[in-house]
């Protein structure tokens, strides 16, 4: 067994060494048609300790987190699961690839921390900040405006603290110690 | 007397999906029960913070979990991300493994607080579905919806991961069943959990704009003048990138409307997609009518 099939199974609590590629879960995949590496394939190369194409591939961040194929696996195993535990070193390692979800997780979580609440409009122009996409979307964005979709002002929490403490919590106690 | 129920309303709620919030309280009013928001509830974590670590997804949500402490035995959350999680956390914590009791541990020394676990996530689907409150809908409709065909629509968060016990993975049934209750059509589709791609809505819109598609489409050819949801994200992502014009309700706001509740007309009014054609035939039961 790899040291990285070990690492993944322990982190993610998924039986990886278990599948028998059946291809349910790409099957029943909403973004199987975007990926290069679509999900029986991560499985697969978790169990052949392939890291650097994992950890090298876009498109695992098309994961929407629908647990389609946990929900339908036959071994029980939720590959999103097993893709947070890869993003999440990715997320911790700094080193983002040329793809926009990782500074969306990271513009979301900026501002839960910011204000104990996710301040929509704050957090898309913190995102938009991030990869330099201003125009896109600007339609909708003013459609929803106009609709009374969109907060002005952060909602903030007193227990901003506590939040605070708490992301400490991942940093110090998390499996995913980075 | 109303009964007392904690109220979990988390981000959207409060913006992008007003109307979720506030038809969900109203409905239950008008049925009896008292929403009574928790105090100073944080972002439960659902989008992202599973990306950044195990302890930080389910400590999020437990923060929740111990201010909901207290207010009522039942914690109530409309939105299906934020109660996928805080169901999940529930079950995390009571499987009682080490990680678990380490993490609640941690949690209740940044709080200050013990948990003592008594907190019970519901959805307002799980309430609205029990015999006695369908009994309560059912004496209490002035407005049938007569002649809407629904397409009821649960995706991801609502009905998964299967530990959360909702309902059935691949066929749910408690939007249906109430929604029939309503007076309104059912029709039977293949898409009621397909994925909508609303996690890519923001990040990556063309990608998500196909998915959406297919399934206002299904929905359309299977008979639907509009399509159901218990989900804020799903709502916005399909009435916001759909090439057509088919709105997409609230399950909550249908109540409402079948109830005869005349704020219902301010929910509506709010939607990305115009309702008006898609309401003409019930609407005109509110009180005041159009």
């Amino acid at each position: 067994m790899s040291d990285f099939l070990e690492f993944l199974e322990a982190e993610s609590g998924q039986p990886i060494s278990r599948c028998f590629q059946c291809k349910k879960c790409s099957g029943g995949c909403p973004v199987s048609s975007y990926s290069d590496v679509k999900a029986h394939q991560v499985v697969r190369m978790a169990q052949l300790g392939r890291q650097d194409q994992l950890l090298g591939s876009t498109k695992i961040w098309y994961c929407t987190g629908c647990k389609t194929c946990h929900a339908r696996c036959p071994n029980g195993i939720d590959i999103s699961a097993i893709l947070d535990v890869i993003k999440g070193q990715i997320l911790n390692s700094q080193q983002l690839p040329a793809v926009d979800l990782p500074a969306f997780h990271q513009s979301f979580l900026a501002s839960v921390k910011r204000h104990g609440r996710v301040y929509e409009l704050g957090m898309v122009a913190g995102y938009k900040w991030r990869v330099k996409k201003w125009t896109e979307d600007k339609e909708l964005g003013i459609r929803m405006f106009f609709k009374g979709k969109l907060s002005l002002l952060p909602h903030r929490i007193s227990g901003r603290q506590q939040v605070g403490k708490i992301f400490e919590l991942q940093k110090k106690g998390g499996r995913l110690n980075g | 007397m109303a009964e007392r129920i904690g109220y979990y309303p988390g981000c959207s709620l409060h913006t992008s999906a007003r109307e979720y919030d506030l038809s969900s309280r109203a409905v239950l009013k008008a049925l009896g029960m008292d929403c009574c928001e928790i105090p100073d509830w944080n972002c439960c974590g659902a989008s992202s913070a599973h990306a950044a670590g195990h302890a930080l997804t389910y400590a999020l949500p437990l923060r929740n979990l111990i201010m909901a402490e207290g207010v009522g035995e039942d914690l109530l959350v409309p939105c299906a991300a934020c109660y996928s999680l805080l169901r999940s956390t529930e079950v995390f914590l009571a499987i009682n493994s080490g990680e678990a009791r380490k993490l609640q541990a941690d949690v209740e020394s940044v709080m200050g607080k013990a948990y003592n676990q008594k907190v019970k996530v519901v959805h307002p689907l799980d309430i609205l579905t029990r015999s006695r409150m369908l009994s309560k809908i059912k004496d209490k409709i002035s407005n049938p919806l007569k002649g809407l065909k629904l397409a009821p629509y649960y995706g991801c968060l609502l009905v998964r991961p299967e530990i959360i016990a909702f309902d059935n993975t691949e066929q749910p049934q408690k939007m249906d069943i109430l929604l029939r209750e309503l007076g309104a059509e059912v029709v039977r589709w293949s898409y009621k959990t397909e994925c909508c791609g609303g996690g890519l809505g923001i990040t990556q819109g063309s990608a998500a704009a196909p998915l959406v598609n297919r399934l206002v489409t299904e929905a359309k050819k299977a008979g639907a003048n509009a399509i159901v949801t218990a989900c804020p994200l799903c709502q916005a992502n399909l009435e916001g990138r759909q090439s057509q014009e088919m709105p997409v309700f609230y399950f909550t706001e249908l109540v409402g409307l079948a109830l005869g509740l005349p704020e219902s007309k301010k929910w509506f009014a709010s939607h990305l997609v115009d309702t008006s054609e898609a309401l003409a035939q019930v609407e005109g039961g509110l009180s005041g009518g159009r």
